[in-house]
C-alpha cells in the first residue's frame, strides 16, 4: 500500500499531466481534465485522513541557495487542497456540459487543469518563493481563461486589465519577499512565522504590508479590486472556480499561512482589516445596484473577501478560512446556477430582462435560492455560521463590527434582490428551459455543502447574542431586498462603484498618464532634443566645411591630375582617328623609316 | 635577238613593284573590298619573293612558306569578307573613311 500521506507532493502533478495530455490529445479533454482533478481530490482526501503528527514537509531539492523546492502538508493546506480539488472537480464536470458547444473545448480544459496545478502548488508550497511561483501561475491561468473568447476585443482588454492589476500587486509581493529575505535571511514559512514583536523591524513591517498589497491584487481588495468585475467576461465556470472559490482566496490563505507573522506586526493587521471593511462596504453597495447577473456575484465576492480580510486582519484567520470554505460552496453554486440561467436565456446577463423563471427552471431556482440564502446568512445554513464567526472576531472594534453588520444586511438585501429579479415577476421570454445533465447534477454536492458545511467549522461557544443579531439582520435584509428603495444619488454613487474605477482612470490615465505624457513630451521636445539639435547643427556646419573641402580641394586635385593627363595626351590622342587607313599609313611609314634607318647605318 | 636570262633580280623587282602597288592601294582606295584586294597583292609580292629565293638557293623551304601564305591568305579573305558583309548590313556602307567609330 502506497503511503498517500508521504507522497502528498504528487497532488499538484495530476492536473499538470492532465493539462499537457489534453493539449496533446485534444479529444476527450473534459473527462481527462475531470479525472486528473479527481485523482488530486482522492489523493488529498486520503492524505488528509491519514494519521499524522504536526506538519509534514517534503523537500524535493534545493531550488536556489537557501530556498528549497519544498512542500508542506498541514491542516491549512489540506483544507485548501480539498476545496480546490473538490470544487474544481465539480466545476470541471459542470464545464463538460456548459462548454460543449464552444470552440476550443480542449484549450479550455487544458487551461483549467493548468490553473488547478498552479493553485495546488500555491497552497502546498512551504516557502514564499514557491508560493509566488504558484501565485504567478494562477494569475497566468486566470488571464488565459478570462481571455478565452479572445476574438472579442473587449475580452482581451479585460483580460489584460486583470493581468495588469494583478501584476501591480505582485510587484509589491515580490519586493516584500526580497525585504524578508534580507531581514530574516530565509523565506520559508517556519522562519518567517518565528518573528516576534521584539524581533520585528520597520523593514519587516513594510514587507508585511507589501505582501498584503500582493494579496489585495490577487483577492480583489481596495486599491486593486476593479479588475474582478471585468474578469466576468470569462466563461461562467471560470468565474465560479477562479474568481469566486479559489484564486481570489489566495490572499486570505496567505494571511492564514503567515498568521503568527502578522500577529507580530499588529499595525499591518489593522491596515488589512480596514481595507477589508472598506472593500466589503463598496462591494456590497455596488452589488445592490448592479444589473449584470455575473457582476452582481462578482461584487458580492469582493464584498465577502473584504469580510475575510477584516477577520484575517484582526487575527481571526480561522474564521476567515472558515468563510473561505463555505463561501467556496455557495458562491460556486450561485455562479453555476447563474451560468445555467444565462444559457437558458441564450446569453442574456441583464437581470432587468429576466424574471419569472421560477416555473421554467424549478430545480435551478431551488438551488440558486439555497445558495443565495446561504450567502445572505440565513440561520442554519453554511454562510450563517462562517459570517457569524467573522462578526464575533470583529467584536473587538465597534467601527469594524458596525461595518460588518451593515455589510451583512446589504448582502442579504442584494441576494434577495437577485433571486426576486431572476425568478419572480413576469416571464417575458418563451425559450427558457431547465438545465439538464451534468450542468444540473454537478450542483448537488455544492448545494449539500452550502447547506451543512457550517456545522464542520471551528466551534463558536456561546455566542447566542451575536447569532441572534446576525439572524435578525439577515432576515431583515432579505425582506428589504424584495422591494428595494434606495435614494437616487446613492444609486448613482453605487452604480459607479463609488467612482473608484473613474478615480483610477482620472488619476492614473488622465492626470498622470496624459498630463505626464504631455509633460514628458515637452521635456523630450525642448530639453532632451536640445542636445541632438545642437549636435546636429554642429555636425551640419562641419559637414558643409568638409563638403566644400571635398568638392574643391580633394576633387580639385583629382580633376587637376585628370586635366594634366588629358592635356599631355592630346598629341597622342590625335593619332587615334578611328580610320583604318591612317593606321595602315603609320604602320607602313614606321616600317619604311625603320628600314631606312637600318639602311643608313 | 638575244634574250637576257631571267635572273632572281627580275623577280625581286616584280615583287617590289607589286608590293608598292599593294601599299598604294591599301592607303589610297576607300572601298574596303579593294583594300582587301590590295592586301592580296602585297601577300603575292611576298610569295614571289619567297619562291624566287627558293629557286635561287635551291632550297625548298621558301616554296613551303609560300603555300602556307596562300592558305592563310584564303582564310583571311574568307574572314575579311564575312566581317565586311556584317559591316554593310549594320552600317550600310563599305567605305573605309566612313567607318571611324573606334576612337577615343
Amino acid at each position: 500500500m502506497v503511503n498517500l500521506l508521504s507522497t502528498f507532493w504528487f497532488i499538484p502533478l495530476y492536473p499538470l499531466i492532465g493539462s499537457a495530455l489534453i493539449a496533446m490529445l485534444r479529444r476527450g479533454s473534459g473527462w481527462i481534465g475531470s479525472a486528473a482533478v479527481a485523482l488530486s481530490f482522492l489523493h488529498g482526501l486520503s492524505a488528509a485522513s491519514s494519521p499524522r503528527g504536526g506538519a509534514v514537509v517534503h523537500t524535493l531539492y534545493e531550488w536556489m541557495p537557501g530556498i528549497e523546492f519544498g512542500f508542506q502538508w498541514d491542516e491549512l493546506s489540506a483544507t485548501m487542497v480539498l476545496i480546490i480539488s473538490g470544487i474544481g472537480l465539480l466545476i470541471h464536470i459542470y464545464s463538460i456540459g456548459y462548454m460543449a458547444e464552444e470552440e476550443g473545448f480542449w484549450r479550455y480544459f487544458s487551461y483549467l487543469n493548468l490553473f488547478v496545478f498552479f493553485m495546488l502548488l500555491l497552497v502546498l508550497a512551504n516557502n514564499l518563493v514557491l508560493l509566488f511561483a504558484g501565485w504567478e501561475g494562477v494569475g497566468l491561468a486566470s488571464y488565459l481563461l478570462i481571455g478565452f473568447h479572445h476574438d472579442r476585443p473587449s475580452v482581451n482588454r479585460n483580460a489584460n486589465k486583470a493581468f495588469l492589476y494583478n501584476r501591480a500587486g505582485d510587484a509589491g509581493f515580490l519586493i516584500g519577499i526580497f525585504i524578508l529575505l534580507g531581514a530574516l535571511g530565509a523565506v520559508d514559512f517556519k522562519t518567517i512565522n518565528q518573528a516576534t514583536v521584539a524581533t520585528t523591524t520597520p523593514a519587516v513591517m513594510i514587507a508585511g504590508l507589501l505582501l498584503a498589497l500582493g494579496a489585495t491584487g490577487k483577492s480583489a481588495q481596495l486599491p486593486l479590486f476593479v479588475w474582478l468585475p471585468d474578469a466576468m467576461v470569462g466563461p461562467t465556470p471560470v468565474s465560479a472556480l477562479i474568481h469566486a472559490a479559489t484564486m481570489v482566496t489566495a490572499g486570505i490563505y496567505l494571511f492564514a499561512r503567515l498568521a503568527p507573522f502578522y500577529q507580530a506586526i499588529p499595525e499591518a493587521g489593522t491596515v488589512i482589516a480596514v481595507i477589508g471593511a472598506t472593500t466589503a462596504l463598496i462591494g456590497a453597495t455596488t452589488a445592490l445596484v448592479e444589473n449584470d447577473i455575473k457582476r452582481i456575484l462578482a461584487y458580492s465576492t469582493i464584498s465577502q473577501l473584504g469580510l475575510m480580510f477584516l477577520a484575517a486582519g484582526l487575527g481571526a484567520t480561522n474564521a476567515a478560512m472558515f468563510h473561505v470554505a463555505t463561501h467556496a460552496f455557495f458562491k460556486a453554486l450561485l455562479f453555476l446556477c447563474a451560468g445555467n440561467v444565462i444559457h437558458a436565456l441564450r446569453g442574456e446577463q441583464d437581470v432587468r430582462y429576466m424574471g419569472g423563471l421560477k416555473d421554467r427552471m424549478p430545480w435551478n431556482f431551488r438551488l440558486m435560492t439555497l445558495g443565495a440564502l446561504s450567502l445572505a446568512g440565513f440561520p442554519g445554513l453554511a454562510g450563517f455560521f462562517s459570517k457569524d464567526a467573522i462578526l464575533v472576531a470583529a467584536q473587538s472594534s465597534p467601527w469594524l463590527l458596525g461595518v460588518a453588520l451593515v455589510v451583512s444586511f446589504l448582502t442579504a438585501a442584494y441576494s434577495s434582490r437577485l433571486i426576486w429579479a431572476v425568478f419572480y415577476g413576469t416571464y417575458t421570454r418563451d425559450d427558457a428551459h431547465e438545465a439538464h445533465g451534468v450542468t444540473l447534477h454537478s450542483l448537488w454536492p455544492l448545494a449539500i455543502g452550502s447547506l451543512i458545511a457550517g456545522y464542520f467549522g471551528p466551534h463558536l461557544g456561546n455566542e447566542w447574542g451575536m447569532m441572534t443579531v446576525s439572524a435578525v439582520i439577515s432576515i431583515a435584509g432579505l425582506w428589504v431586498g424584495r422591494r428595494l428603495l434606495i435614494p437616487k444619488a446613492l444609486v448613482t454613487l453605487f452604480q459607479h462603484r463609488w467612482f473608484v474605477n473613474e478615480a483610477y482612470e482620472l488619476v492614473w490615465v488622465r492626470a498622470i498618464g496624459k498630463r505626464g505624457g504631455n509633460a514628458l513630451d515637452w521635456i523630450d521636445a525642448n530639453l532632451v532634443d536640445l542636445l541632438p539639435r545642437v549636435t546636429s547643427a554642429l555636425v551640419g556646419a562641419a559637414g558643409h566645411v568638409a563638403g566644400w573641402f571635398d568638392s574643391y580641394v580633394v576633387d580639385g586635385l583629382v580633376n587637376a591630375t585628370a586635366f594634366t593627363v588629358e592635356a599631355a595626351s592630346f598629341p597622342a590622342r590625335a593619332l587615334q582617328t578611328g580610320r583604318l587607313q591612317h593606321y595602315a599609313l603609320i604602320v607602313i611609314l614606321s616600317l619604311v623609316s625603320a628600314m631606312g634607318w637600318y639602311w643608313l647605318q | 635577238m638575244t634574250f637576257t636570262p631571267i635572273t632572281t633580280s627580275h623577280y625581286l623587282v616584280l615583287s617590289a613593284a607589286l608590293l608598292l602597288i599593294g601599299c598604294a592601294g591599301l592607303l589610297m582606295r576607300r572601298n574596303v573590298i579593294v583594300i582587301l584586294m590590295s592586301i592580296e597583292l602585297i601577300l603575292n609580292a611576298v610569295n614571289i619573293n619567297l619562291v624566287s629565293f627558293s629557286r635561287h638557293w635551291q632550297h625548298v623551304t621558301g616554296q613551303v612558306f609560300a603555300i602556307f601564305v596562300i592558305t592563310v591568305a584564303v582564310a583571311e579573305a574568307a574572314v575579311g569578307l564575312g566581317i565586311l558583309i556584317a559591316l554593310f548590313r549594320n552600317r550600310g556602307t563599305i567605305l573605309a573613311d566612313e567607318i571611324d567609330l573606334l576612337k577615343w
